[in-house]
């Protein structure tokens, strides 16, 4: 295979954000401002600075750089707007993905999304940290820059958090060990 | 503490001796400890220096606060009782005395501590049950939380935002201000950035915006030229069905990736003989044009060959160096032929009675529209779609008699999108192998990536259809890698299904990378279920991030190979440039398969991974002779313009191995010399060809089409073995076609129909789906066809949309 372009264009890198980012920086947001539309202005801003962004520059840290403008318009947005919803308040609105066996695929989503209800009942610093990590796939360091917290706490947090989930999910512990 | 600033003494301003004695204490002290402002200071320092008394105050001090700190520093800490520490982190969120060591250890499970902390940590953890158990419990509930977000509903960007970013690209009037205060990064406020022109801004960003949401595309943006043209859209799509997002209402150059992972797919070879795409390529664009929009259901752009890889560059480079007929010569003589203007895209028979065809064909040309379809909502590029590879996603129901290596069948009907042309539908298939008791051992690796739980779903839908195809001698074994590994399912009889059936709810995604250990599991499970007179295979079954490293593929290869055994590598999921699998089969010199859906999947484990790899034929040579008696013209569907035109014996000879139960389709669609009447004239069976030298040109008289096949048995250099077959019956009509050729003239149609082919443009998608419908009738036992037909109405709604 020849090489790949070693630089972006800017219109490739949007294109590359939002193919890649697009939902679940929707749901960060979400998650912070509690009200998906919102949630979906901030991420449009976030999108339309990024074509301010040199790709050459942001390329390598398009990920944390996408998180954290994103964090950043979303605590401006609730400062402005002194609101927040919780999100369970929420109706969200759901898009179908594509399921070559819907009854298999209803399974796995209810198997696997149980665990957010009781990630829902963690206080917001952690919740946000498990967000961080576990669906934006950010390090330590990344989280660390991102919240303005220290690598040491965010591993702190990290840790109580898992912690706390494993004490809720104590009873039914014997289905998470392979 | 720092002191209000005070001026430095100057003329009329008090010398240090001079001031209020408390003042003056005060401010020498300040100084002596550091804490004053660098002017003053500065100011003080020298009225100090002129003063023997201040200057004795200053070091009596400094003085003082050493022997302070050093006290204190000497001072036993007096710290919180360990009750009262855990009482306060316990309330703070959790945390036990043990928390450090903890945390820790969580770093540690999730890939966090650098290599030499990890190091030391996993040297103390040796033997440590408890530790261990945590660290598989982090582990698995990190492995959970993942899966847990994936499952997450999808929350996206509206239509109208997704087309506002590209459209509003760039600060906003009035926004700067409010924009958050640390946009994080230094690559953050390009100066640059913000005074670009805005025409170029606008004009990129409309044809960006047309090509949003993951539209494969590669608009060279940083071309500064003004457009052409600026597409508008005064009226609004409607807001459609989530899972297809709009399709753009022009297309762009072709990408150079897709085409890359194209031909990586299909491993062509390089000297691209047989696959030669003379008209796709625009050879005399070096330079990247800019970019022009392009009305709705204008024909696509040319892909321009400075985007090609290098292999597609020199196809197109050579053959344009060398004189192939093109559209412009073809058919330009009225009255050889009958018709009474040129017909674009045939060739006319008595120029080019030849062509061969390639049997290397693979199926990325499938997935590719496909994953346009479905992952991105649009079509791909006209230039990026290959007839070929679609109407070859499906087998046809032909195979060899007893004790014949091929079946070449031929069959023709009337073209459906033009009443006085014909397709003929040319299918060579090679016998299928007797296949040998199976003991299958599947290795298989599935990551995190963001397609990995589709890929999980493939996999178990792949094993569903194995579980039914497995018979009685049959064994399978599971070894995965990844949060959990080793063996979880040990070799598996017909009689104990269910375990096979339900061996998916045993393993999870991601993990660290395989090692040699994982290896020796594999071999270890392959020599338990191994037997003599079976067939012992490995497959390594992977979503795509297969990280092996080094030469561990080969030397596992070999070391099975040397064992008796076979390896075959499989990756589940969409094309992706990232991918290792193929390469790794490359290392390995194994086959490589791949499937992205679930007919696939099924057809993967239930059918191509059960057939014997076992080589019908060699140094194959594949022939369509074309009879000018008959034919005034014929195009194929695919394989570039035509294949391999020329002089008929004269194409390449293929080393590749035809595998046993391969299948070749090819289509032409053919201009009989006489466009009324009955067809073929019945003059031309007056004298058939029956066998013959094949070097020999096409008969004057004889069928209308021949298929020459010639290849040599493996194992018997000497042999070379030809076959001919002649088409001899009559064209039947469209109705009474075959449900096959129904599904290969509706692949057919459908390809022509993305790649905007004029001939076909007043066809509806809706007609050609109910072709492969009809076909679907005669199911492939997968839902291939059934698919198919989705997929077309997928496309069909994205134009109606449009």
């Amino acid at each position: 295979m020849p090489p790949l372009p070693a630089i972006e264009s800017r219109t490739d890198l949007v294109q590359r954000a939002l193919r890649d980012y697009e939902g679940a920086l929707v749901g960060y947001a979400c998650s912070i401002l509690g009200d998906p539309d919102r949630a979906r202005d901030v991420v449009q801003d976030t999108f339309i600075r990024l074509w301010d962004q040199e790709p050459g520059r942001i390329a390598e840290n398009l990920k944390p750089w996408l998180y954290t403008v994103c964090r950043n318009r979303a605590l401006d947005v609730l400062r402005r707007h002194r609101r927040l919803v919780a999100l369970d308040e929420l109706t969200l609105e759901r898009q179908e993905e594509e399921s070559p066996d819907p009854s298999e695929k209803l399974a796995t989503r209810e198997t696997a999304g149980e665990i957010l209800r009781y990630v829902e009942r963690l206080p917001a610093n952690q919740r946000e940290v498990i967000r961080l990590k576990f669906q934006a796939d950010l390090s330590y360091k990344e989280i660390a820059e991102l919240t303005g917290l220290s690598v040491t706490n965010v591993g702190f947090l990290l840790h109580t958090a898992l912690k706390r989930l494993r004490a809720l999910l104590e009873p039914s512990r014997s289905s998470l060990t392979p | 503490m720092k002191l209000p600033p005070s001026p430095p003494p100057g003329p009329g301003q008090p010398a240090p001796g001079d001031e209020d004695p408390a003042v003056r204490v005060a401010r020498l002290t300040a100084l002596a400890l550091g804490e004053l402002a660098s002017p003053e200071a500065g100011a003080l320092e020298a009225a100090v220096w002129r003063d023997a008394g201040a200057r004795l105050e200053m070091e009596m001090t400094r003085e003082l606060a050493e022997q302070l700190t050093f006290a204190y520093a000497a001072e036993a800490p007096a710290t919180l009782t360990a009750a009262q520490h855990r009482a306060i982190l316990e309330r703070a969120g959790g945390l036990t005395g043990s928390d450090e060591k903890d945390a820790r250890l969580t770093a540690y499970a999730l890939g966090e501590l650098r290599p030499s902390q990890a190091e030391i940590l996993s040297a103390r953890l040796t033997g440590d049950r408890a530790a261990t158990l945590d660290l598989e419990a982090v582990g698995a509930l990190a492995a959970r939380l993942r899966a847990g977000f994936a499952s997450e509903p999808v929350l996206l960007l509206s239509l109208e935002q997704r087309h506002a970013i590209f459209e509003q690209g760039g600060p906003r009037v009035g926004e700067t201000a409010d924009a958050p205060a640390a946009d994080p990064f230094p690559m953050t406020g390009d100066p640059a950035a913000t005074v670009r022109p805005r025409r170029w801004l606008r004009t990129a960003a409309l044809a960006a915006g047309f090509a949003a949401f993951g539209y494969v595309a590669s608009i060279e943006i940083g071309h500064q030229e003004p457009l052409a043209a600026t597409p508008s859209d005064p009226h609004p799509s409607p807001r459609q069905p989530e899972f297809f997002p709009p399709r753009p209402p022009t297309s762009s150059p072709a990408p150079a990736q897709l085409i890359a992972l194209l031909d990586r797919e299909t491993r062509r070879p390089p000297s691209g003989a047989a696959v030669s795409p003379p008209r796709e390529i625009e050879p005399a664009a070096p330079v990247p044009a800019p970019v022009v929009a392009e009305a709705p259901h204008a024909p696509r752009r040319q892909p321009d060959a400075s985007l090609l890889p290098p292999t597609r560059k020199a196809v197109a480079r050579g053959l344009t160096a060398r004189p192939v007929p093109g559209p412009e010569t073809v058919l330009q003589s009225p009255s050889a032929t009958g018709w009474t203007e040129p017909l674009a895209g045939f060739l006319a028979t008595a120029d080019v009675p030849a062509a061969t065809l390639p049997t290397d064909l693979g199926r990325a040309g499938y997935d590719l529209v496909r994953q346009c379809v479905r992952d991105f909502g649009t079509p791909p590029p006209a230039s990026l779609v290959r007839p070929e590879e679609i109407i070859n996603q499906f087998n046809y129901d032909v195979r060899p008699a007893p004790g014949q290596d091929f079946a070449v069948a031929i069959e023709a009907a009337a073209c459906p999108w033009n009443e006085e042309h014909q397709l003929v539908r040319v299918t060579v298939a090679a016998r299928e192998a007797a296949a040998p008791p199976l003991r299958l051992t599947l290795f298989l690796r599935l990551a995190e990536t963001p397609d990995s739980e589709r890929a999980q779903l493939l996999a178990w839908q792949g094993l569903q259809a194995l579980a039914d195809r497995l018979q009685p001698e049959d064994s399978v074994a599971l070894v995965v890698w990844g949060r959990a590994r080793g063996v979880v399912l040990p070799p598996t009889g017909v009689a104990e299904l269910e375990n096979l059936r339900e061996a998916p709810s045993r393993w999870h995604l991601g993990g660290p990378a395989p090692g040699p250990d994982d290896w020796t599991t594999v071999e270890q499970t392959l020599l338990r279920q191994a037997a003599d007179n079976s067939r012992n295979l490995c497959l390594v079954l992977t979503d795509g991030p297969l990280d092996f490293t080094g030469r561990l593929p080969a030397e596992a290869a070999q070391r099975l190979r040397s064992m008796g055994a076979e390896m075959a590598v499989a990756e589940l999921g969409p094309l992706r440039p990232a991918s290792r699998a193929a390469v790794v089969a490359d290392h390995a010199a194994a086959p490589f398969f791949r499937a992205d859906s679930g007919p696939e999947a099924a057809r993967l484990l239930a059918h191509e991974v059960l057939q014997a790899r076992t080589a019908v034929a060699e140094n194959v040579r594949l022939e369509v002779v074309f009879n000018p008696a008959s034919l005034a013209a014929w195009r194929p569907v695919g394989f570039g313009s035509a294949g391999r035109p020329g002089p008929a014996g004269s194409g390449p000879l293929h080393p590749a191995p035809w595998i046993a139960g391969r299948q070749l389709t090819a289509m032409y669609e053919v201009v009989p010399l006489s466009a009324s009447g009955t067809w073929p004239p019945s003059a031309v069976f007056a004298s058939p060809a029956v066998g013959g030298s094949e070097e020999s040109a096409a008969p004057a008289l004889g069928p209308p089409l021949s298929v020459r096949l010639r290849y040599r048995t493996p194992g018997s250099p000497g042999s070379w073995q030809k076959m001919q077959t002649d088409w001899t019956a009559s064209a039947a009509e469209w109705r009474t076609a075959s449900p096959d050729f129904r599904l290969a003239a509706g692949a057919a149609a459908f390809a022509l129909r993305l790649q905007d082919d004029p001939a076909l443009g007043g066809l509806p998608l809706s007609r050609i789906r109910d072709w492969v419908l009809d076909a679907a009738t005669a199911d492939d036992g997968f839902g291939l066809r059934h698919e198919f037909a989705d997929m077309i109405e997928a496309v069909d709604r994205l134009e109606r949309l449009e």
